[in-house]
């Protein structure tokens, strides 16, 4: 989910872009040369993501992910949101650059979220399948709700009523969006715990 | 373009924020229509020059307005009343121009930087080695994991496999992103052992030093003060009419 350039106002744009650009700082002070390639290939991962679409209906939805992504690298998942969405806006036009901080900001805060609420099952010797099946569903839950909700506030800070239409049909898009990704994200982290389950141990401890 | 024609993207990156700053602060629609034209004026020297393609740049305006036509569909009309209003529609208006003057701009100023110029750029206007390293090793990350990507799908379609709605496209799903998350991470150890091996560290990704301010071509600072002319130009040409 991208808020596109033009649509929030100077205001609401340095604000946001202030509150990314902390959440940056707070992620590269993590940056060793240890975790710098996990999270080149960790942005570029989520930027590929991006690409992939589930047909519903005559429409589709692309994935998200944002959630499994900050869940599995904490604060890294701040420049590496911004990594990705940087180009995906030079290469797709996804977003922009002026609302760069604000889009960092409405994917990487909840992301931080979902790794600090749901970081503890992951450190088990062996995580069982259900807790990785619940901790990834409730990571894309928190990762799609957070977003919308901060894009939400943006939104309303911009145009006020004038822009609640906006908000409710934003939202409203979301649900699909928030219903495939908690779906993959279950299924993506129970098969990383059983053919990988030490990088579930490794990434929730590199990256805090 | 290769390094040559744009040895440095430092001024172009300056250029596009400016627009897409100066886009987010004017509400003056008669403003945001003169930045307007001057964009698609600039875009038609450049197809004229044939430095870009019109299709490239109609699939790009295309794909913002897909955005634009929800706006309008949201904020010009109530559907309580199903009547357009026109506040709305003035918002709406704003909003088309905005969306437009920036992405036309920014397509015209970026489109042909690479990611390592970019990441070089970024570096170039202050900010952490880092986030520098970080873009220029995504970037490469970029390349090899869509690779990765079609080889999967590849795979996925020799079993037969076609993307419908349906539980089955989930799983599929699933595990495409599952085994490119196991790529990468086994990926990024190969990277960081190989760099060790060679006395290097990823921090320091070797990304080429920039020149000095003033060396940088006449051509880029005359495009960074065309841009800033534009937006003054059109400014005083609509003297804050709305």
């Amino acid at each position: 989910m991208h808020l596109a350039d033009g649509v929030l106002g100077l205001p609401t744009l340095a604000l946001s872009s202030v509150g990314a650009a902390a959440g940056i700082a707070l992620g590269l002070r993590r940056v060793t040369p240890q975790t710098l390639p996990v999270a080149a290939l960790f942005a570029a991962v989520f930027f590929v993501i991006g690409t992939i679409h589930i047909p519903i209906g005559v429409g589709s939805v692309h994935l998200v992910l944002n959630g499994l992504i900050g869940l599995l690298l904490g604060w890294l998942a701040f420049p590496v949101i911004f990594v990705a969405l940087l180009l995906q806006a030079l290469l797709f036009s996804f977003g922009g650059i002026a609302v760069l901080g604000a889009n960092t900001l409405l994917l990487a805060a909840p992301a931080v979220l979902a790794h600090y609420l749901l970081r503890g099952l992951l450190q088990h010797s062996s995580p069982s399948a259900q807790s990785l099946l619940f901790s990834g569903a409730m990571a894309a839950t928190i990762g799609i709700a957070g977003a919308v909700l901060i894009a939400a506030a943006m939104l309303w800070t911009t145009g006020k009523n004038a822009l609640l239409g906006l908000i409710v049909l934003m939202s409203a898009a979301q649900i699909p969006v928030w219903l495939i990704d908690a779906a993959v994200s279950a299924l993506v982290l129970a098969s990383l715990g059983r053919a990988l389950p030490r990088v579930l141990r490794m990434t929730a401890t590199r990256a805090r | 373009m290769s390094h040559e024609h744009h040895p440095d993207g430092r001024l172009r990156l300056l250029a596009a924020l400016l627009v897409s700053v100066a886009a987010a602060a004017i509400t003056s629609i008669h403003t945001l229509s003169i930045m307007l034209l001057f964009a698609l004026l600039a875009a038609c020297v450049v197809i004229i020059r044939r430095t870009l393609s019109l299709r490239w740049l109609l699939k790009r305006a295309g794909m913002i307005n897909v955005f634009v036509l929800w706006i309008w569909l949201a904020v010009a009309i109530d559907w309580r009343s199903l009547a357009t209003s026109e506040s709305g529609i003035a918002l709406a208006v704003t909003m088309t121009l905005r969306v437009n003057v920036i992405t036309l701009a920014v397509s015209l100023l970026l489109a042909r930087m690479s990611g390592i110029d970019l990441a070089r750029a970024i570096m170039g206007l202050g900010l952490p080695q880092s986030l520098g390293a970080l873009v220029a090793l995504a970037v490469r990350s970029v390349a090899i994991l869509v690779d990765t990507r079609a080889r999967l799908e590849q795979a996925m379609r020799a079993r037969a496999y076609r993307s419908r709605f349906g539980w089955r496209t989930i799983q599929v799903n699933s595990q495409l992103v599952a085994w490119l998350i196991i790529h990468a991470l086994m990926r990024s150890e190969r990277l960081e052992l190989g760099l060790r091996a060679r006395g290097l560290s990823a921090m320091h990704w070797p990304v080429r030093r920039h020149g000095h301010w003033n060396t940088l071509p006449r051509s880029e600072w005359l495009l960074l003060g065309s841009v800033a002319a534009a937006i003054a130009i059109a400014m005083m040409v609509s003297g804050g009419r709305g």
